[in-house]
């Protein structure tokens, strides 16, 4: 249930935890205000943070001086003074950062239990990402993998370019095989300026040649956080007696006993994303694991901290 | 092995209970996606050998506890007959061999060569009865003809099986219960003696006493002036013991035949060459079924001394070489001694298996619950 702005009625009474729950998350349908709930409730419960400055925090007042930035003059204190003041912030340098979706045919996979797609879920991050980036004055742009580079924006400041940002991801559909390394190499290609790239993927694909497109976008003095996010299904094999696993990619079968074989694909599993851990981390960057249930403060958090980071 | 009512065994059909489950189970696969197949085929290919061990093992152990139970109910034991019988007993002969029994003759060679009696057990479809001579009355007369008034007749049901499995030969009097024809065909099929002999009633075994003695027969006609048997043909084991006349005449006594008998070799012939008596084998064991029955309504031959040495002869000529006991119900084999006194009782050694199958039963239970367990346990950790 949701109102005409697509939010759910529970919205106001909601805790800064419940902010961040997916299955929370989920009611409310637009983007937009999809990542403004997020954000929301993730600054809300960062009070007592180490992260509290990155936010757009004021700091102090000072004089206008021809070239300062319009926007940024304290009406209110020329009310009362007279004077022209502007506000100024802690976090004032413009980082650019690049939202790197997967859009495979493999994101649009919700488990049973999920309460939202991977692609939904990592839409919703990214989105999130994309408005805190906007709102401390840096600079977002995009880039859409599946067989390859999909959609490409550079990246700008300002609320227009966060809505459009938002309208490519809302507008992309999940479809077609996953080529990660390809879409990241072209990626590394066209970035030529240093940026932030936040990769949001499952990351169903051969480890050696994704590893070696985020070498490649590291060689390029980039620095790259992974969030591989799967579906509490994948991750567990929460499924039971005799199954047909089948790839919604490449439509490839497995006829067997789910409950017989859920160690050893869990250990297979962990043992790739492990692979990947240590390979990003080699490489100086970040790796975050999640699951489509898991809290969006965790991948907040964590680019909170890689921004603060290159500060 | 034996079992104490194999019909139970039936339910062994049950078997196919788990079997079928398994086989549905397998079918009941669904397709489910996953994006991460690739890493569900490696482990599937790497826990196939175990995953099939543990399919294996549960089915197993749901077959076992089918198998047990069933096998449990059935009530299977190890007969004396599979030990030797009598071998260890020490029965006391009961009865004095025959007076008109000739020296040296069968029974001594047999008693010479054994040196154990020959256990009989007459079983009589309706049991004890006071107040009336019956053909079992009269068969067993012959065996404890010295102590007639001690004599008891028992049914199938009531002499217990253990006392069924321990004799060596068993008089079969008229038709039985059913239940009571499956013991029959048990304690034959494990190598024992059986001689039908027909009841009161003048009616021919039924179809399945009739495939339990291995011969097939129906009701003749009532021959009013009886016949006897031809005094020159003598040349079965069966009336050996009248050979020269030392046993008696057998053409003397006046038979009223009441069965005629088909297919089957007679082992003792009216004079008109049908069928006395016929042999018949039922796996190991060896059945003699006569065409008429001792009862007083039916001829003379038991008020005559020939019918003492004809019951003993047919007695030895089914039955292991041995001499004779008659084993009252409930003494198991051990007999009476010629003063009436019990016997020391035979120690049998019958093998009861059921409390082992009981144990089998509750361990294999055990393993079903834990191997069914884990693979629940699996499922719920799944789901959750």
């Amino acid at each position: 249930m949701s109102n005409d702005k697509g939010v759910a009625p529970a919205y106001i009474m909601l805790t800064a935890e419940q902010y961040l729950n997916p299955d929370v998350v989920r009611q409310v349908r637009r983007l937009d205000l999809r990542a403004k709930f997020i954000v929301e409730g993730f600054l809300a419960g960062l009070h007592d943070s180490p992260y509290r400055g990155f936010s757009m925090e004021f700091s102090e007042h000072r004089r206008y001086t021809p070239g300062d930035d319009p926007r940024n003059l304290d009406w209110t204190v020329w009310a009362k003074t007279d004077r022209l003041f502007v506000r100024t912030y802690q976090a004032e340098t413009s980082l650019a950062a690049y939202l790197v979706v997967d859009t495979s045919r493999s994101m649009a996979y919700a488990g049973p239990d999920g309460a939202m797609s991977k692609r939904e879920y990592a839409t919703a991050l990214a989105a999130s990402f994309g408005y805190l980036l906007v709102h401390q004055g840096d600079h977002v742009g995009l880039g859409l993998v599946g067989d390859g580079l999909a959609r490409f924006l550079r990246p700008r400041g300002g609320r227009r370019q966060l809505a459009r940002v938002l309208a490519e991801l809302t507008r992309t559909e999940s479809a077609g095989g996953t080529d990660l390394a390809a879409g990241l190499h072209t990626l590394a290609r066209r970035v030529r300026r240093r940026s932030l790239m936040l990769v949001l993927s499952d990351l169903v694909d051969e480890p050696e040649q994704v590893l070696g497109a985020i070498k490649h976008l590291a060689a390029r003095g980039h620095d790259v956080v992974v969030f591989q996010i799967l579906d509490a299904a994948e991750r567990n094999l929460n499924f039971s007696g005799p199954v047909i696993l089948e790839d919604p990619e490449t439509g490839r079968r497995v006829e067997t006993d789910a409950d017989g074989i859920r160690d050893a694909y869990r250990e297979r599993l962990e043992e790739t994303v492990a692979t990947y851990e240590r390979g990003v981390r080699d490489l100086g960057g970040d790796f975050v694991s999640m699951t489509t249930a898991t809290a969006f403060d965790k991948a907040l958090l964590k680019f909170l901290h890689e921004r603060k980071r290159r500060m | 092995m034996i079992f104490t009512d194999a019909t139970i065994l039936a339910a062994l059909a049950a078997l196919a209970v788990p079997l079928v489950i398994h086989l549905l189970g397998r079918r009941r696969a669904r397709v489910v996606p996953l994006p991460t197949v690739r890493f569900a085929e490696g482990a599937h290919i790497a826990s196939r050998g175990r995953r099939w061990l543990k399919s294996a093992a549960l089915l197993a152990a749901r077959l076992a506890v089918v198998a047990l139970l069933v096998l449990t109910l059935a009530g299977p034991y190890l007969a004396p007959g599979e030990h030797t019988p009598g071998r260890t007993g020490e029965d006391a002969p009961l009865a004095a061999p025959p007076a008109v029994h000739s020296p040296g003759g069968k029974h001594d060679r047999a008693t010479a060569q054994a040196g154990e009696p020959l256990r009989v057990l007459i079983v009589d479809a309706a049991g004890p009865e006071t107040g009336r001579l019956r053909s079992a009355d009269l068969v067993a007369a012959t065996f404890a003809y010295d102590t007639v008034e001690k004599i008891a007749r028992t049914t199938a049901a009531q002499a217990g099986r253990e006392a069924l499995a321990a004799a060596d030969v068993i008089f079969w009097v008229g038709p039985q219960a059913p239940q009571d024809t499956g013991t029959l065909t048990q304690y034959l099929a494990r190598g024992g003696a059986v001689v039908w002999v027909p009841g009161d009633a003048p009616q021919p075994p039924d179809a399945v006493l009739a495939a339990a003695l291995g011969v097939r027969a129906s009701a003749a006609q009532d021959v009013a002036d009886g016949i006897t048997i031809d005094p020159g043909g003598y040349t079965s084991d069966l009336v050996a013991a009248f050979e020269g006349g030392t046993g008696g005449d057998l053409g003397a006594p006046v038979f009223r035949r009441r069965l005629t008998f088909a297919d089957a070799p007679a082992a003792l012939a009216f004079r008109d060459g049908r069928a006395a008596a016929v042999e018949g084998r039922v796996e190991k064991g060896r059945t003699l079924a006569l065409a008429a029955g001792p009862g007083p309504a039916w001829g003379d031959l038991a008020g005559r001394a020939e019918f003492v040495v004809l019951m003993h002869s047919l007695a030895e000529a089914v039955g292991p070489s041995r001499e004779h006991v008659y084993s009252a119900p409930g003494e198991h084999a051990g007999g009476r001694t010629r003063d009436g006194a019990p016997a020391a009782a035979a120690q049998v050694p019958t093998t009861n298996f059921a409390p082992w199958l009981a144990l089998a039963l509750v361990v294999m239970l055990a393993a079903e619950s834990v191997l069914a367990a884990r693979g629940a346990s699996r499922a719920v950790s799944a789901r959750s």
